[in-house]
């Protein structure tokens, strides 16, 4: 079981998994799998965050690390609902992984913790001064698609 | 989460689009309290149309519906009607006077006084030719109300009686929440290429309508359904902005849009014989519908039919023919033609596009993918990841715009270029350059080895290419300088190349935390940076000498009481407010553990936890500093004097006094070493000179409230003449701000040159 760290809500934790027929962190003789393994992350509480993601390959050219960075936010409205509970700060998680070679199943844990100071829409990756009669905004677009504006920037 | 970078594009009236190249285009108003898709839709479905009643409308007609936005924009025209030709009842004309008003002959006509007809081929009496009032009926003659003999009936005419309203029905109604208003619009008698609005309602939910508007009462503000190059304006002059081009700019009247991005995120799941792709870790957008699918290995591209954006899967318009692969590498994007093309909006309607306004960019193979836009000048730079080129036009592109190749850089990304002045600051893939529009100038020699490939050399930052679309760029004229955020380590910047344009010097910010984003904007009526950063936070750059507190919102600086691995206690006093001190770093600046900083996530009044473990961790001899921005600067290296046997070294520095305790650390570096040298000696700082060494310890550290603001500390002196002598020396300086600026004046080395 490694830990893989302290993060902020908002934050990416890269998952990463090298597959084999043993559950070992780095196997002798990683082996591709039947189907793109799987994780789930649980809470400390056991409840599940996220539910049976599929990873991709990390790279074309090595046929069994898989990795995604998945990101700490607040629950997704695009794609599959994963699970219904959101990451919390001061909570530490479970990454459960899955796969199988030839239908037997292999599995592996990791954890982190999440620990104060984030917040789950995560970084503002795009900036825009917008100057009007009524008002200046600057307007941000946050990690996890939303766009905000904020009116009359002062220093607080 | 979205792993798409938005795009921002101000339109000439003032509006904000918001793009991705994924998803439908956005915009802002500033007024209204969300933001929502641009542009208008479209009915899908004509109008029907049937006459009731007797009247002067007349002739042979088309009609169209429209939608308009809260701004008045229109969007693309439904479907034209069928036509409908009206004509309820007609006769012939046998003889007509050249009198006041004319009296036309129409034998067993069966008009009434009042009704309207529609007179045509009257030869001689051509005044009798037009939309008429019948009045004074007979049998077989009528007046032609308030008409005007001119000239001499010859032979001729017809006339034809038309309806008092028209009856719109099947009136497609908008779901859209951008329509506000819809318009029919319809042709008149005898013109077929020009529209008119007939019905104009905020009514959003009927779908049958009439008019009793005859075709004066229609006016002459006409829209011409063909424009002056002859192309068809009535079904897509309007059409919504492109989704599939994300990066845009304004010139002369129209908004320009290019780019290209293949959607590669996550992997697929592709399975032969079947339609269905499912994705992995995957964001498909409805958008992508229409675009093609590339799998890598497979010897076929596929159009995309449609998209589950819940589902997460795509249907393909035929079978996948490839090998069944559970988590294949692929690409979405629009057709080949796409690739290299630009296209702008109806002049002066920026939400409104006409697919047909479309134009390519010029063959060229070194070029690579267009990376972005800039308007600049009387010109639009159209910019590829190695290669410029430059779109002029006057007024409408397709007429008389042409693109011509530029000079051989590029652009890494849409964000990552400023305006400076009467130039253009750019980032490529071979540096930093200068371009006026004619001429170029390299400008990041200074820091050209963060380029290099070899990760086997010595250089201390390397850009992470793999990141570049996080990349970015702002001027800040207050200042005079431009930042260059670029990814050293991990996905966001957390470092930016800084190039003063007054001193003409480069030198590297680090910051505690990730900055994606930047934008040049205003506080307090001056020009003001600000960067987007990790944990939804906006940050106004060179505000203060502190990353967060007051100076006076608590205790920023002291002596720590205690401490374990992930939280410090400090001595005396409270903490500042949560709200200034929470993601702001906390220095050790003296005793145990010196040289560390963390991140404050949690803070109570007298004890703060940090993000991460300290390494040395420290006790009750350490100082601690709240939301001290920590700098360093380095010499070049300096070759000590021959004849140094008979000349002393040292080194002095001359900074300006600070009135709270504060410290900088002097190390100095022999010849190409890259650990600074002991210096050798101990030293207290009580002793007035102001600095303090201890021995094995490479920082002399000083005490920058020393009145006079100087400090010299005398070297060893002499040159050893073996090979393994001392023969340069480099000094550096470190520090962490305490809530006053600190500056140094000079640094002087002695028996160095």
């Amino acid at each position: 079981m490694r830990y893989l760290g302290r993060f902020q809500l908002g934050q990416f934790v890269h998952l990463s998994l090298i597959t084999s027929n043993t559950a070992e962190e780095y196997p002798d003789a990683p082996t591709a799998p039947d189907a793109a393994p799987t994780f789930s992350i649980y809470n400390s509480d056991g409840s599940k965050v996220i539910t049976n993601k599929r990873m991709p390959l990390q790279h074309p050219s090595e046929t069994a690390l898989f990795a995604v960075d998945q990101m700490l936010a607040c629950l997704s409205a695009l794609g599959p609902a994963y699970g219904t509970v959101e990451f919390e700060e001061g909570r530490s998680y479970f990454v459960r992984y899955e796969w199988l070679i030839s239908t037997a199943a292999f599995a592996r844990i990791d954890y982190f913790d999440v620990i104060p100071g984030g917040d789950c829409r995560g970084a503002y990756t795009a900036l825009e001064f917008y100057e009007r009669p009524q008002a200046d905004f600057v307007v941000g677009a946050l990690e996890n698609g939303t766009v905000e504006k904020r009116r009359g920037p002062s220093i607080s | 989460m979205s792993n798409k970078i938005r795009y921002f594009a101000a339109t000439p009236e003032g509006n904000l689009l918001i793009s991705t190249g994924f998803d439908a285009v956005q915009k802002w108003n500033g007024l209204s309290s969300s933001i929502g898709d641009a542009g208008v839709p479209a009915p899908s479905t004509n109008v029907a149309m049937a006459t009731t009643g007797q009247g002067g409308i007349l002739g042979t007609i088309t009609a169209y519906q429209r939608w308009l936005d809260v701004d008045g924009n229109p969007g693309a025209l439904s479907p034209v009607s069928s036509e409908l030709v009206i004509a309820s009842t007609s006769g012939s004309i046998t003889a007509a006077t050249s009198a006041t008003p004319i009296v036309v002959t129409s034998t067993a006509h069966g008009l009434s006084n009042g009704e309207f007809v529609d007179i045509r081929g009257v030869v001689g009496l051509i005044s009798a030719n037009g939309r008429w009032e019948v009045a004074n009926k007979t049998d077989n003659t009528f007046e032609l109300k308030d008409s005007v003999g001119v000239g001499t009936y010859d032979s001729g005419g017809t006339w034809r009686q038309g309806a008092s309203q028209i009856d719109y029905t099947s009136v497609d109604a908008p779901t859209d929440s951008r329509v506000v208003t819809r318009q029919i619009l319809r042709t008149k008698d005898g013109d077929a290429n020009t529209i008119y609005v007939d019905v104009e309602t905020t009514d959003l939910s009927s779908t049958s309508f009439s008019s009793t508007k005859d075709d004066d009462d229609l006016g002459y503000n006409g829209i011409p359904l063909f424009d002056t190059a002859g192309r068809d304006n009535a079904t897509s002059k309007y059409d919504e902005p492109p989704d599939y081009k994300p990066y845009m700019a304004f010139l002369n009247g129209r908004m320009i849009a290019t780019g290209d991005p293949a959607y590669t995120q996550g992997a697929v799941i592709v399975t032969n014989g079947s339609p269905t792709v499912t994705g992995i870790d995957t964001e498909f957008t409805s958008e992508m519908a229409s675009r093609e699918l590339w799998i890598k290995g497979s010897t076929a591209r596929y159009t995309i039919s449609s998209v589950s954006e819940a589902n997460q899967t795509l249907t393909l318009s035929a079978n996948y023919a490839g090998t069944t692969q559970q988590y294949a590498q692929y690409a979405i994007r629009k057709p080949i033609g796409y690739r290299r093309s630009f296209e702008w909006s109806a002049p002066f309607v920026p939400e409104g596009w006409d697919a047909a306004n479309s134009q390519e960019i010029p063959e060229d193979r070194s070029a690579g993918e267009i990376t972005g836009i800039v308007a600049f000048q009387r010109w639009v730079y159209l910019f590829a990841e190695s290669r410029i080129f430059r779109l002029s036009f006057q007024s409408d592109p397709a007429l008389d715009g042409f693109v011509v190749p530029a000079p051989q850089r590029g652009l890494v990304n849409q964000r990552s270029w400023a305006i400076v002045d009467d130039y253009l600051a750019l980032l490529d893939r071979r540096g930093v350059y200068e371009f006026s529009g004619n001429d170029l100038r390299d400008a990041s020699a200074a820091i050209q080895s963060a380029w290099m490939p070899d990760e086997d050399s010595l250089q201390t930052y390397r850009i992470q290419w793999q990141w570049s679309k996080y990349f970015h760029c702002v001027n800040d004229p207050e200042t005079d300088t431009i930042r260059w955020f670029v990814s050293f380590t991990g996905r966001y910047p957390r470092h930016c190349f800084t190039y003063s344009r007054r001193t003409k010097a480069w030198w590297i910010e680090e910051y505690p935390f990730g900055v994606p984003s930047s934008v040049l904007g205003k506080l307090g009526g001056r020009k003001q940076v600000f960067l987007g950063a990790e944990a939804r936070k906006i940050l106004a750059i060179n505000r203060g000498s502190l990353d967060g507190p007051q100076p006076n919102s608590g205790a920023i600086r002291g002596s720590v009481s205690s401490a374990t691995a992930l939280t410090l206690t400090i001595a005396s006093g409270s903490l500042p407010p949560e709200g200034q001190v929470l993601n702001v770093p906390i220095h050790i600046v003296g005793g145990k553990g010196k040289g560390q900083w963390r991140k404050i996530v949690v803070r109570s009044l007298t004890t703060v936890t940090v993000d991460q473990p300290w390494l040395d961790i420290p006790d009750s001899t350490s100082t601690y500093q709240v939301g001290g921005i920590g700098w360093k600067w380095k010499s070049g290296r300096m070759r000590w004097g021959v004849n140094d046997r008979e000349q002393s070294r040292s080194v002095s520095v001359y900074s300006r006094p600070t009135e709270n305790d504060a410290r900088m650390a002097l190390r100095i570096y022999i010849n190409r070493e890259t650990e600074p040298k002991d210096w050798g000696i101990n030293s207290s700082a009580d002793e007035n000179r102001g600095v303090a060494i201890e021995k094995d310890d490479p920082n002399l550290e000083i005490d920058t409230t020393k009145a006079n603001g100087k400090i010299r500390q005398s070297l060893a002196d002499g040159r050893d003449t073996d090979h393994d002598g001392e023969e340069f020396v480099a000094v550096e300086l470190i520090g962490v701000t305490n809530g006053e600026r600190q500056v140094v004046h000079e640094i002087a080395i002695e028996g160095a040159g």
